[in-house]
C-alpha cells in the first residue's frame, strides 16, 4: 500500500468500507482463476459483490451464475483489432448480444465464471480491459468521439486519454474510492463529453498567459444524474493539456481521502461539492496540484448532445468519418463482424462508440464514401435515421429491471416509430423514456422525457402510464427538464405525444429547437396545451 | 418484499400519499385500498391510484415523500 487510508479507523464506516479494507477490490482479479477453474459454485456469496471491479456483474437471478460484462473503451475508440475480437467474444460466449453504453462502453451478457479468464486473455491481447469498469475506482474516461479527427475540437484529446486512463488502470493508489467516480476529457466545443453529468470533467478552454494564447481546459466537479440529480460546477482554474493529469489525480485524491463513507447513498463527489462549495474545492485542489492559473476563457460553444449522424470531413485534408444510427445501442456479433469488415475495406478499420450508443466509422477517404454508402449494413443501420427514432433514447423497462414499473425499450421504438410516420419537424426532438425515477434512462436532460408509473383506475383497471417532463438540456451549464401535470395511460401516449409535439411544430420559429422553444413560451403554457389535449382524449383507459 | 410509493388522486383532485411494504405489485394496489378504509370513516371518491416508485426492502427502506404533490390526474 503506497498511501495511508486516512478514514480506516472512522467508526461510522458503512459495511462496503470495512469489507474493502479487508480486502481490496482488485484483489478479485487473483481470485477468478481459481473460480473458473471450480464454477460458479466455488465463488462465496460475499465475493459477489467485489466482481464489479473485474468489470463483473452478476445478472439477474444472481443464483444462475450469468454474468454482465462491461469493457471499457476510452473516449470510444476502437481499433478493427479490437472491433473484432470483442464481436468474437460476443458470439463465442454472449449469446452474440453486443450492447454500446451511454459511457461508450461495451456490454455483454449471459457470460459464465469458466469464460472469464479466455475472455480476459483475449481483451487483453488487443489492449482492452474490463478492470474498472464497475466498482468503486475510476471508471472508462468518456470523452470526444471524434477525439483526433475532429474539426470542432480545440486539441488532440487522444494521448491525454491514454495518460489518465493508463495511471488509474489496476492502480491500488485508486482502488478503492467512496464511490463510482466518472471522468470526462473533452476538447469538443459542442460538449461532447457530456461534461455537467460527470463527477470530474475537463471542458475547452483558452487563456493568454505571458502574452501567449494557450489552449487548454477548464474543470468542472460534483456532477451526476442518478436519483438526486445534480450539474457539475465550474471550479475557476485554468488546466494545460500538460497539467491534466495531475489535476486529474487531485481531484480522485481528494475524492478517496475527503469522499464520505458512511452513507453508501450519500458518497458520490457531488455530496462532496455540495457542502464545500467550489472554492474549497480549488483550494484544497491547489495544495496537490500546486500553483493553476485562475479560469480563462470557455471555448465550449454549444451542445452536441453525442449524436453525429451523416458524412463528414475530418480535421485531415481526405479523409471523412461516418456516423450511423444503433437503434438502442444494440448489436448482434455479426453485424459487429460486417460492421468491422466495412470500416476495414473502406477506412482503415477503426471505429468509435458515441454516449448517445451509437457508432462512427472514421478515416474513409473521399474516394471511398461511394462505394461504402452503398454497403447493406446501412439499411439496418442507417445514415439518416428517421428524426424521432434517431433521437429517442430508453433504459431496460421492465424486460430486465427489477425496479421499473413500465415497459420502456420496445414502447420507446414503437413510439418513435408512429411518430416519425405522422409528422415532421425541422429540428431533432430528444426523447427519453425511463421506466422508473432513477436516471439510467437520462430523462433529466431530454428535450421530452417520459417517465413510467402505474396506475389502478376508477374501474379497478391496471395501467401503465407516464408523466412528461420538459426542456432538459446541457446548453449553458445544463438544466433539469421540468414535469408537467397529468398521467398518460401509455395506450394514448403516441397520440398524446403526437398532438403535443404537432402544437410544438406549429407554435414555434423556424429552426427553433425544444430547448428554445420552453425558454421561449415558458412551462405553462405547455402545460396549458396538454391540459387541452388530455381535456378531449380519454388518458386513463 | 417490497416498499411501494403511491399517490391516490380523489374525484376532488386532492392528493393523498401512501407507502405499502407488499411482496407484488397487486398486493401492494389492493393494500392501498384497505389501509385508505382503515384510515377514512367515509371513503373519498378515489379517481386512480398511482405507483411512482419501488425498492426492494433488504434492511429496511423508505421513502420522502414530496410535501407539494404535482399530481393532478
Amino acid at each position: 500500500m503506497a498511501y495511508e487510508k486516512i478514514w480506516a479507523n472512522d467508526p461510522k464506516l458503512n459495511k462496503t468500507e470495512l469489507k474493502k479494507l479487508e480486502k481490496d477490490g482488485l484483489e478479485v482479479l487473483k481470485d477468478i482463476p481459481y473460480y473458473a477453474e471450480n464454477g460458479f459454485s466455488s465463488i462465496p456469496k460475499e465475493e459477489w459483490d467485489s466482481f464489479k471491479w473485474a468489470g463483473l456483474y452478476l445478472q439477474r437471478p444472481k443464483k444462475d451464475g450469468y454474468f454482465m460484462m462491461r469493457v471499457k473503451v476510452p473516449t470510444g475508440i476502437l481499433s478493427f483489432d479490437q472491433l473484432v475480437t470483442l464481436a468474437q467474444i460476443s458470439k463465442d460466449y454472449g449469446r452474440s448480444i453486443f450492447d454500446i453504453t451511454t459511457r461508450q462502453a461495451i456490454q455483454f451478457h449471459w457470460l459464465t465464471i469458466e469464460n472469464i479468464p479466455d475472455i480476459f486473455h483475449r481483451l487483453s491481447h488487443v489492449g482492452l480491459s474490463t478492470t474498472g469498469a464497475c466498482g468503486d475506482i475510476p471508471r472508462n474516461i468518456i470523452g470526444n468521439p471524434l477525439a483526433g479527427i475532429d474539426r470542432d475540437e480545440v486539441l488532440d484529446t487522444r494521448p491525454i486519454v491514454k495518460q489518465v486512463s493508463d495511471f488509474f488502470q489496476n492502480n491500488e493508489d485508486f482502488s478503492n474510492l467512496p464511490r463510482k467516480f466518472k471522468m470526462s476529457i473533452n476538447a469538443n466545443i459542442y460538449n461532447a463529453g457530456n461534461a455537467e453529468i460527470n463527477d470530474c470533467a475537463f471542458i475547452p478552454a483558452a487563456k493568454v498567459i505571458k502574452g501567449e494564447r494557450k489552449v487548454g481546459f477548464h474543470l468542472k466537479v460534483g456532477g451526476g444524474l442518478s436519483s438526486a440529480p445534480k450539474l457539475a460546477q465550474l471550479v475557476d482554474i485554468f488546466i494545460l493539456p500538460e497539467q491534466v493529469l495531475e489535476v486529474a489525480k487531485g481531484v480522485t485524491t481528494i475524492f478517496r481521502d475527503f469522499g464520505y463513507r458512511e452513507k453508501r447513498h450519500r458518497a458520490r463527489l457531488k455530496f462532496l461539492v455540495e457542502d464545500w462549495g467550489v472554492e474549497k474545492f480549488k483550494d484544497t485542489l491547489l495544495k496537490y496540484t500546486g500553483p493553476l492559473e485562475g479560469a480563462g476563457e470557455d471555448l465550449t460553444n454549444g451542445w452536441n448532445a453525442g449524436y453525429f449522424y451523416g458524412v463528414y470531413p475530418q480535421k485531415q485534408a481526405g479523409l471523412h468519418y461516418v456516423g450511423i444510427n444503433i437503434p438502442l445501442g444494440r448489436l448482434h456479433a455479426d453485424d459487429v463482424l460486417e460492421l468491422a469488415r466495412v470500416a476495414k475495406l473502406y477506412g482503415d478499420g477503426e471505429v468509435r462508440t458515441c454516449g448517445t450508443q451509437n457508432i462512427i466509422i472514421a478515416n474513409v477517404p473521399t474516394e471511398n464514401i461511394e462505394a461504402l454508402l452503398n454497403e447493406k449494413l446501412f439499411e439496418k443501420y442507417p445514415l439518416k435515421p428517421p428524426q424521432f427514432t434517431g433521437y429517442a433514447v430508453s433504459c431496460t423497462g421492465t424486460e430486465f429491471c427489477n425496479l421499473a414499473l413500465t415497459e420502456t425499450k420496445e414502447r420507446m421504438k414503437r413510439i418513435a416509430l408512429f411518430l416519425d410516420q405522422e409528422l415532421s419537424i425541422d429540428v431533432p426532438v430528444r426523447m427519453h423514456m425511463t421506466g422508473c425515477p432513477n436516471s439510467c434512462g437520462q430523462r433529466q436532460i431530454a428535450d421530452l422525457g417520459l417517465q413510467g408509473v402505474l396506475m389502478r383506475n376508477k374501474e379497478k383497471k391496471m395501467v401503465q402510464a407516464f408523466e412528461i417532463y420538459v426542456g432538459g438540456t446541457l446548453l449553458n451549464n445544463g438544466e433539469i427538464n421540468h414535469k408537467l401535470k397529468g398521467k398518460i395511460a401509455g395506450e394514448h401516449l403516441p397520440n398524446v405525444l403526437k398532438q403535443f409535439l404537432e402544437y410544438f411544430r406549429d407554435t414555434k420559429q423556424p429552426k427553433e429547437t425544444f430547448y428554445e422553444y420552453v425558454q421561449r413560451v415558458g412551462v405553462e403554457s405547455l402545460q396549458i396545451e396538454l391540459d387541452r389535449i388530455l381535456g378531449t382524449t380519454v388518458t386513463t383507459a | 418484499m417490497n416498499v411501494y410509493r403511491f399517490e391516490v388522486t380523489t374525484a376532488d383532485q386532492k392528493v393523498i400519499p401512501a407507502v405499502i411494504v407488499a411482496s407484488t405489485d397487486e398486493k401492494a394496489f389492493s393494500l392501498v385500498e384497505v389501509e385508505l378504509e382503515k384510515y377514512y370513516l367515509k371513503l373519498p371518491d378515489i379517481e386512480n391510484i398511482t405507483l411512482f416508485e419501488k425498492k426492494k426492502l433488504r434492511n429496511g427502506g423508505g421513502f420522502v415523500v414530496p410535501y407539494e404533490t404535482n399530481s393532478r390526474r
